[in-house]
């Protein structure tokens, strides 16, 4: 059936047509206009709220982007430090070697604790450095202190042993810069595991080379004492004083006993002995002023040079051992470094693929939109002519 | 001959109605709601003559109205529904757009708010991202009040619309009153004109209301709202009102105004732009003010939370960072007993956010949905001590209640409209966690503090210090109690703390575990701060707020959609029926123009039967005067 069309109702039809069209080209320009085809959610209301999620995801990125740079900053500054703490030790490792010369002169000695006691001084001001916007590297989770502080030789520490995490990439705190407790504060001495010392009123000349730990199963971890009875004979004492060995001492050969070996050069006296335990911590700065004082102490005797060379002995056991102390922390150090490189790339990684995602939802693609345009202002001229042309017909311009 | 001259005048006559009806069309091509009327010729039968019968002319046997009264009541119809679904997509068009807008969204702040923590969390003890983040929340608290008075003036909006539709319902059904009095009075020949401008009265009052027509015998037309209210019986129309909320004065409800008083009309009674401004407040409007509320709710208190569990710069325990409004349950008019209820968010897990009926039955309390009237679990009786818990709140009746005493009780809507910042100090933020940990100088072990945290505050309540010490590797002692298995990497928890220890402890080495200092550097508190944005609190632990954003932008999106979509389909029906009116009832201009041509040759052949009846008359004086 072909429907009667009334003259207004031909008109409206037209207009309506011609109205449609135009707000379809207003909204074609305003999306290419403003870049976005996402204006209202209603066009496409689950992708507006992923649009929305992903917004916040990657303006979150930006956070973690800061967040990497700080600690990365912050670690590479801790990395310098270590590696400068352990070219310390290692100087003044060099110089204990050089001092425990016999050939050595008291006042070569007292220039040389001089300089270690300079070293030392180095070695605080690296333990006190800052990370460039005023907070220290090594006073741990305490603010605005001096983390360490040296009073009468002896050095106190003002920070805690708390170290922050912070997040580098969603999920994946990367820990701060050590506090400075781990770092200078509690380091093991000996070879890490043991320590020997010889007694001070020892009157022979021996001198405890070495002491270490040969078989960790067999050592039981409790101190012992190395006691001679004559000076070719040796017997060994647990921590509750009962003989666990005894033995023949020739100049030079090792005791061993229950895992630990120690080597010992020289004559002892009768009486002379030496405790092996386990290593405990100290403090770098405590070994270097230990180490200087020794170096200071004048050395006449053949006993107070043995003194003296056992002092300067375990002091190099214990700066060799804080120097590896050092290197394990670099390591420590290295890994979360590449751990923040690591998360820059994924960070970049995520952060593209989350925008090429934004960009599908919401971008327009110019090359559609604009022939879509051109199609859409065809359609609304045809629609103007045909009105246009409607209109004229009127059999009233005939009469 | 008189029979030619009365044949020929009465098509003269016949013809001139004709073409004046052609004219009046013409003339009223362009008038809305106009129906094209037609002259119905009819012969006149002549007189009988030796058995034949001769006719007499024509005569006009009815002014015919093209009008089909089964389209008219489809496009009433489609009419209602049009107005309808119009006022539903162009409002819910304008709460997405605020929603999606980012200019007035809450994506920007929301962002740039747990950006500046993440800043705290770098840098604790800086001034300046601890300013950031006060900024911060500023920011996003103003663009929530923002947002929410945005969504408040479109509510009152839709105040303002019905109280002029509801002047416009009434003059337009008082005007079809008036109508069928008039078409009453004609008795069985009212004029064309008048039943057109009642029935434009009747698609106008339909896209308003929504209405059904049903005419009466004697002409009139009684109309009811598409609830089937009665809006127009004969000559009497029925007078609508607004009425204030009996639960919430600032907002208005559609009404009858009855000579008793005005009744409250359920939102289901009306359609056309009425019901629309109903349809979306009930369903768009508030449930979006309310999730929005739902949202700065659980944001504001478990940031609060977080804050309050942390110890700020000068060492005490964090206030609270965002103030909130507490949920409003506000007494019916008519109650008649004195209670008052005051509310507060307790549950963050099950806290829903539609409005609530609360109804006291004289011995219990009910919670209803206020839309729709669904029963809402509740425990509890009332009583500080036993609180009636529902939808994530605990509430407190002071005061009796009678029975049938009822509350309208708003879990979050509008709580967004009070959150504000409550404290403006730097040095406020609770950055550091309440504990810290710290091993002994003097410890053998190569143990040494991994974390220190709180894991039950109301236990860790008045901590002030202990300490741990290792009897052996695999067993400590806290503050002398023990002694207590070790195994590496597990926590030791103690009064609501918890220590985690990197390596091996051996015996007696020591950790004392001791509140934050003031001046901590400590970033626990803000790491949890950053992080409370994924947080998933809501909905029984399964979304984050930041999820509960993209939902709420997804369903006001959705329903613009489906409203736009419900408008495009109806819009097809409605110019379907429109064309079909036009067909009936439209003016064609071309029609006319040939009816004008066909009459006019028509008129001009009747003036010349009585100008050849005039000649043959002469024709005949003349042979008489011969």
């Amino acid at each position: 059936m072909s429907l009667r069309i009334s003259t207004a109702g031909l008109h409206a039809q037209g207009l309506q047509g011609l109205l449609k069209r135009q707000a379809e080209v207003a909204r074609t320009q305003q999306e290419m206009v403003t870049g976005n085809k996402l204006v209202r959610a209603a066009d496409n209301p689950a992708g507006a709220a992923q649009a929305q999620r992903i917004d916040h995801a990657v303006a979150l990125l930006d956070g973690f982007e800061r967040n990497a740079a700080l600690l990365q900053n912050r670690l590479q500054l801790q990395e310098s430090a270590l590696s400068d703490s352990g070219d310390l030790l290692g100087r003044a490792r060099d110089l204990a070697v050089q001092a425990n010369n016999a050939s050595l002169s008291q006042e070569d000695r007292r220039m040389v604790a001089l300089e270690i006691r300079a070293l030392r001084e180095e070695m605080l001001s690296v333990a006190n450095r800052q990370d460039g916007s005023g907070r220290a590297l090594f006073a741990g989770r305490v603010d605005g202190v001096r983390p360490f502080t040296d009073t009468a030789g002896s050095v106190t520490y003002a920070g805690d042993d708390g170290r922050n995490r912070l997040e580098v990439s969603p999920d994946l705190p990367v820990a701060d810069t050590d506090p400075g407790s781990d770092v200078f504060l509690r380091v093991r001495t000996g070879d890490g595991h043991v320590r020997g010392t010889a007694l001070p009123a020892n009157t022979g000349n021996v001198v405890m080379q070495q002491t270490s730990v040969t078989d960790f199963a067999a050592w039981n971890g409790q101190p012992l004492r190395i006691e001679f009875t004559a000076p070719d004979a040796y017997r060994v004492l647990d921590a509750g004083g009962a003989v666990v060995a005894t033995g023949a001492y020739a100049d030079g050969g090792s005791i061993a006993i229950g895992g630990v070996q120690a080597r010992l050069t020289g004559t002892p006296g009768v009486g002379d002995a030496f405790t092996i335990g386990p290593a405990p911590t100290r403090d770098v700065f405590a070994t270097l002023e230990m180490l200087a004082d020794a170096l200071d102490t004048p050395a006449a005797t053949a006993a107070e040079r043995a003194r003296q060379s056992n002092l300067i002995t375990g002091a190099l056991g214990d700066i060799s051992t804080a120097q590896d102390h050092m290197l394990a922390l670099r390591a420590g150090t290295g890994a979360r470094l590449a751990a923040i490189d690591a998360s820059d790339e994924s960070r970049a990684a995520q952060n593209e693929s989350l925008r090429t995602e934004l960009s599908q939802l919401r971008d327009v693609d110019y090359a559609e939109a604009a022939s879509r345009l051109s199609l859409q202002l065809t359609a609304i001229e045809a629609a103007q002519r045909t009105m246009l042309r409607v209109q004229q017909l009127s059999l009233f311009d005939r009469l | 001959m008189s029979g030619v001259l009365g044949t020929g005048t009465s098509a003269l006559l016949a013809f001139q109605r004709a073409l004046s009806t052609v004219g009046h069309n013409v003339a009223n091509a362009a008038t809305p709601g106009y129906s094209r009327q037609r002259v119905d010729l009819a012969s006149r039968p002549g007189t009988a003559a030796a058995n034949i019968q001769v006719g007499a002319g024509v005569e006009v046997a009815k002014l015919q109205r093209l009008a089909d009264g089964l389209v008219f009541a489809r496009q009433v119809d489609s009419s209602g529904e049009l107005g309808r679904l119009e006022q539903v997509a162009t409002l819910a068009g304008r709460v997405d757009k605020l929603f999606n807008d980012s200019a007035t969204s809450l994506s920007q702040p929301w962002s740039a708010f747990f950006n500046a923590a993440q800043g705290v969390a770098a840098e604790p003890t800086s001034a300046t991202a601890r300013s950031a983040l006060i900024d911060g929340a500023e920011q996003l608290a103003g663009r929530w009040r923002q947002l929410d008075a945005q969504l408040a003036g479109i509510s009152d909006e839709t105040n303002q619309r019905m109280s002029m539709q509801v002047a416009e319902v009434n003059r337009l059904s008082s005007e079809i009153a008036k109508y069928n009095v008039d078409i009453v009075s004609f008795g069985g020949t009212p004029s064309s004109d008048l039943l057109d401008a009642r029935a434009l009265r009747v698609d106008q009052l339909a896209r308003l209301v929504g209405a059904e027509t049903v005419e009466q015998d004697d002409g009139a037309l009684n109309v009811f709202s598409a609830g089937g209210q009665p809006l127009v019986l004969g000559a009497k129309a029925s007078s609508m009102a607004t009425v204030p909320d009996p639960f919430r004065p600032d907002r208005l409800q559609f009404a009858l105004a009855g000579p008793n008083g005005t009744v409250q009309l359920p939102a289901d009674s009306v359609s056309g732009e009425v019901g629309g401004l109903l349809e979306f407040r009930n369903r768009v409007l508030d449930p979006a003010r309310a999730e929005l509320g739902r949202q700065a709710t659980a944001f504001a208190m478990s940031f609060n939370a977080i804050q309050n569990g942390g110890i700020d710069a000068a060492g005490n325990p964090g206030a609270n960072l965002f103030s909130l409004r507490p949920p409003s349950a506000e007494p019916h008019v008519a109650n008649t007993g004195g209670a008052a209820i005051t509310a507060q968010v307790t549950d963050l897990a099950t806290l829903q956010a539609p409005d609530l009926v609360l109804r006291f039955d004289g011995s219990a309390w009910s919670a209803n949905r206020a839309d729709g009237g669904a029963a809402v679990p509740m425990t509890g009786t009332g009583t500080a001590a036993d609180p009636l818990r529902v939808a994530g709140l605990s509430l407190v009746v002071a005061g009796g209640a009678n029975a049938g005493d009822r509350f309208a009780l708003s879990p979050t809507a509008g709580a967004a409209s009070g959150l504000q910042v409550a404290m403006r100090d730097p040095n406020g933020i609770a950055a550091a966690s309440p504990v810290q940990a710290r091993a002994d100088a003097g410890n053998l072990g190569s143990a040494r503090v991994n974390t220190a945290q709180v894991t039950d505050a109301t236990a860790f309540a008045g901590f002030a210090g202990a300490t741990v010490e290792f009897i052996d590797a695999g067993q400590y002692t806290v503050d002398g109690a023990g002694p207590f298995p070790y195994s590496p990497g597990s926590p030791i928890a103690s009064g609501g703390w918890s220590l985690t220890l990197d390596g091996t402890p051996t015996a007696g080495d020591t950790f004392t575990v001791s509140p934050t200092p003031p001046r901590s550097a400590d970033n626990g508190n803000a790491r949890l701060m950053a992080d409370l944005d994924a947080k998933r609190m809501l909905d029984g632990g399964t979304a984050s707020v930041t999820d509960a954003m993209g939902q709420l932008v997804a369903r006001v999106g959705g329903q613009t959609r489906h409203a736009e979509l419900s408008l495009e389909a109806q819009q097809a029906i409605h110019n379907q029926v429109v064309a079909e009116r036009e067909s009936v009832s439209g003016v064609n201009l071309d029609e006319e123009a040939a009816d004008l041509m066909r009459y006019q040759q028509a008129y001009q052949a009747a003036a010349q039967v009585i100008a050849t009846a005039d000649t043959l008359f002469q024709s005949l004086l003349g042979a008489v005067r011969r």
